[in-house]
């Protein structure tokens, strides 16, 4: 077996024991149910207060719910692939831990590649879990079908349910390239907090681009993060699932074009450069 | 080529942003060897460890580990064993937990198991805690328990006996001995606890202040500071003046008011030296002999580095 299969077979074993992983995993699945339940409850006062019921209004539909609650599910997997990757090997140096695997046949370019993969996979459990928590969710409270505006159809539903089912695919890309590049920081910095700081702040930086820059935002992959990120695709088809038209104009397929290519460049370069700082980093 | 040391450092250098920290540390480890590397705290022993297991890229000098250079440690054979300063327990698994990590990271299946090096350690008992409930003694044994796994030849422990209560220090000394000689498996333990080390250790290492002051085995460091003597008396002038002819008599300090202090040869005549003593009315009121240990050899090395330092 090489390094690299023993390191990845480690990583998964610290990817079922570690409690830290457990834990966002059930964080991520009860903040996206609890926020499909928690739209129903706010729905249904609205309507008990003289608002619209089910079948009057795109709100009551099952894909904004499903969408607006997947949503916030991502908001926690972004924070939580920060948050747990970029600050594992500073915390491993910390308490020397990083040290056993070098000493057992596994190289640092290994150990980097193995926890590669770990912070690549991460995102695909969390975010299905987000999914699988906002589907049952929604499902439970609400009904699927054609979306309906005071009692007349403004979308099918096949329409509405392609939109939200791009959007939750394009959100990956750039989810796998926040992998990447808390796998960087975590590999290049050696306090956890700063690491993790500095993870977060190339995800709003987008947001806080001069005017000048700000058209190449799109071209930042953190831009079309689905939660967190200020082009968030998923965002807009919950807007536009809800019934509203304008959020989802044509110019806004030059961000989604942006939002499927700017990631995987972005991931090949942060993973180059964490085997390589890694490379000098004393331990 | 036939390597002669299975852990091996020559002109060992190495800077922590510019300041030198090691500036010339040479050690060699013979296959077999119990090895204690010494030093006082700060001095440089486990940064000599980490430069050793390629830990620092930025170390300078030849630095060889079974064979193969420290910067490539993981195209080693397996057959290490390390336990370092921090102990490196992960703080979010349990004890068991971090062992079948190394395990499973090391890819052993054979050799020592986990339940095996756990009770070596005296640690069964708390296999199911966590990293960060361990005091830190425990830590330190399941570092230990770790390097144990599979079947090591060489094993590296940076400071193993520190935190650890008088049973403890006993129970790792006495497995660092059956291993050493049951076994054949080399075992480096740095260390500033002397006198353990110089119960179970065959060679030393000496460094202080980044420099190796002295390399050798025990014994052979133990002739060379000699035995020695101390005797209380009312006549100390005619005493030290007897002593420094005596045969088997190297060294005599008159320390005044009645004490003196002597080193002796390995064939140095003891009940002469006293009948002699005695015979000539000096006045002796003590006359004990004294054993020379690692700890005089420590003290002898460092004030001579001390002196050449100021010098």
């Amino acid at each position: 077996m090489t390094g690299f299969t023993r390191a990845l077979r480690g990583e998964a074993y610290l990817l079922t024991r570690r409690r830290g992983y457990r834990w966002a995993l059930a964080a991520v699945f009860l903040t996206a149910l609890l926020h499909a339940l928690g739209s129903w409850i706010l729905l249904e006062m609205n309507h008990r207060a003289g608002g619209p019921g089910p079948g009057e209004s795109g709100d009551w539909n099952f894909w904004p719910r499903f969408a607006s609650s997947a949503r916030a599910g991502m908001f926690l997997v972004e924070l939580f692939l920060v948050a747990l990757v970029a600050a594992a090997f500073p915390r491993e140096t910390g308490t020397g831990s990083v040290r056993d695997p070098l000493v057992r046949g596994i190289s640092r370019d290994a150990l980097v590649s193995a926890r590669a993969v770990t912070a690549l996979t991460l995102p695909l459990i969390l975010g299905g879990a987000a999914i699988g928590a906002a589907a049952l969710g929604a499902s439970l409270c609400f009904e699927a079908g054609d979306v309906m505006e005071e009692g007349f159809a403004v979308f099918g539903e096949a329409e509405v349910r392609t939109e939200v089912m791009r959007a939750l695919g394009h959100g990956f890309p750039a989810l796998l390239a926040l992998g990447a590049l808390a796998v960087l920081v975590s590999a290049w910095l050696a306090r956890g907090a700063v690491a993790v700081a500095m993870g977060i702040a190339v995800v709003l930086l987008p947001g806080i681009l001069p005017g000048g820059l700000s058209s190449w935002a799109p071209w930042m992959f953190t831009s079309t993060l689905p939660g967190l990120g200020k082009e968030s695709y998923l965002g807009k088809a919950a807007e536009f699932a809800a019934g509203y038209a304008d959020a989802l104009p044509w110019s806004f397929e030059s961000v989604v074009t942006a939002g499927w290519i700017a990631p995987w460049p972005a991931l090949l370069l942060f993973l180059a450069a964490a085997i390589l700082v890694f490379r000098k980093r004393d331990l | 080529m036939v390597e002669t040391f299975v852990l091996e450092a020559r002109g060992l250098e190495v800077a922590f942003g510019g300041v030198p920290i090691l500036k010339g540390v040479d050690l060699g480890v013979e296959p077999g060897d119990l090895y204690g590397l010494l030093g006082r705290n700060g001095a440089g022993k486990t940064t000599t460890l980490r430069c050793l297991l390629g830990l620092l890229p930025g170390a300078r000098g030849k630095l060889r580990v079974l064979g193969t250079p420290a910067k490539s440690i993981h195209e080693v054979p397996h057959g290490l064993g390390v336990a370092l300063d921090p102990p490196g327990m992960d703080d979010s698994l349990t004890v068991r937990q971090n062992l079948e990590l190394a395990r499973i990271r090391g890819g052993i299946s054979g050799g020592r198991g986990v339940d095996e090096v756990l009770d070596l350690v005296g640690l069964t008992h708390r296999a199911g805690n966590r990293g960060d409930r361990l005091s830190h003694g425990q830590s330190r044994r399941a570092a230990v328990a770790r390097a144990l796994l599979g079947s090591p030849k060489l094993l590296v422990m940076d400071e193993p006996l520190s935190g650890l209560d008088p049973e403890g220090v006993e129970t790792l000394l006495d497995l660092f001995r059956q291993l050493s000689r049951d076994e054949g498996v080399t075992v480096v333990v740095s260390s500033h606890h002397l006198r353990e080390v110089e119960e179970v250790c065959t060679r030393v290492g000496l460094v202080d202040a980044g420099r190796t002051l002295l390399e050798g085995s025990v014994r052979e460091l133990l002739e060379e500071a000699g035995d020695g003597l101390r005797v209380q008396c009312h006549k100390d002038e005619a005493a030290a003046a007897l002593l420094a002819q005596a045969r088997g008599v190297r060294k005599v300090d008159n320390l005044g008011e009645g004490l003196i202090r002597a080193k002796l040869d390995a064939d140095a005549d003891l009940e002469g030296i006293l009948a002699n003593l005695v015979g000539q009315d000096c006045g002796v009121s003590s006359f004990t002999p004294e054993r020379a240990s690692l700890v005089d050899v420590f003290h002898n090395a460092v004030r001579k580095a001390d002196r050449e330092a100021q010098e």
